[in-house]
């Protein structure tokens, strides 16, 4: 029986190996790769009109030059 | 030469108005610049876009639309009813055109205190008649129809635009109200 168990300990240790060594390898899976992009929806929302960004700056800079000039003439 | 030089003396304080009001314009923007390139090093949105379109949001709701919801991302904010939102990105948040505005009442005034007060008010005045206009917009949309685009191309610039040319229409009128001679 001794002999049994003496035979059976070295197997039953690698088999403990070999398990802690799969659920090393489970935990660290895929850690190290690229997510995989997030693909948004699209056309989920009726498209933007074209918003006119600073489209009048300018001329609200030369407006305000007229209007000092008118001001600052009297 | 001398016509020059005699042209330069007889518009001195239009030409003090020019040196002010372009030295205030490209400082407050530099700064403003400044600090989008710091927000979008942190990958935040900046504040006043941030501010405008949460306050769009409310005025959207308080004009009747209903389920009005509001999310914000890096480039700018979604109000709106569902399928039916406005993008509000950093270009609309109003604060170029405040500018302009600021940079004008100094020109003008100078480096007063009167003049910082009313620049500083009207940053946030400006910012206001932004928030009627975006808010307004949403409703519209929300509305649906064609409306929407005609406001949004001639009648929302021409209010925004309007608004600050007013409010330099009425500056002598403030100036007497905070008691300038």
């Amino acid at each position: 029986m001794i002999a049994t168990a003496l035979a059976a300990a070295p197997a039953a240790a690698w088999a403990q190996v070999d398990g802690s060594e799969s659920l090393f390898k489970a935990s660290f899976e895929g850690m190290f790769e690229a997510p995989s992009p997030v693909v948004m929806p699209q056309g989920v929302m009726e498209p933007n009109p074209p918003v006119p960004l600073d489209g009048g700056m300018l001329l609200l800079l030369v407006g305000g030059a007229v209007l000092a000039r008118k001001r600052l003439a009297r | 030469m001398e016509a020059l030089t005699a042209w330069i003396r007889s518009n001195r304080p239009f030409l003090g108005f020019v040196v002010r009001f372009l030295v205030t314009f490209f400082v407050l923007s530099f700064l403003y610049s400044l600090y989008l390139v710091l927000v979008k090093r942190n990958g935040d949105l900046d504040m006043v876009t941030y501010w405008v379109s949460r306050l769009s949001h409310e005025t959207a709701r308080f004009m009747g639309v209903a389920d009005c919801e509001w999310s914000c991302f890096l480039d700018g904010c979604y109000v709106g009813r569902e399928g039916r939102m406005v993008n509000i990105l950093e270009g609309c948040n109003g604060l170029r055109l405040a500018i302009v505005y600021a940079a004008y009442v100094i020109g003008i005034g100078g480096w007063t205190w009167r003049s910082l007060v009313q620049a500083f008010v009207g940053l946030f005045v400006v910012q206001l008649f932004n928030v009627i206009r975006i808010g307004s917009l949403v409703a519209l949309r929300d509305h649906g129809g064609d409306t929407y685009f005609f406001f949004i191309k001639y009648v929302f610039g021409v209010f925004i635009y309007g608004s600050i040319v007013l409010l330099w229409i009425l500056k002598p009128r403030i100036d007497r109200w905070m008691g300038a001679k």
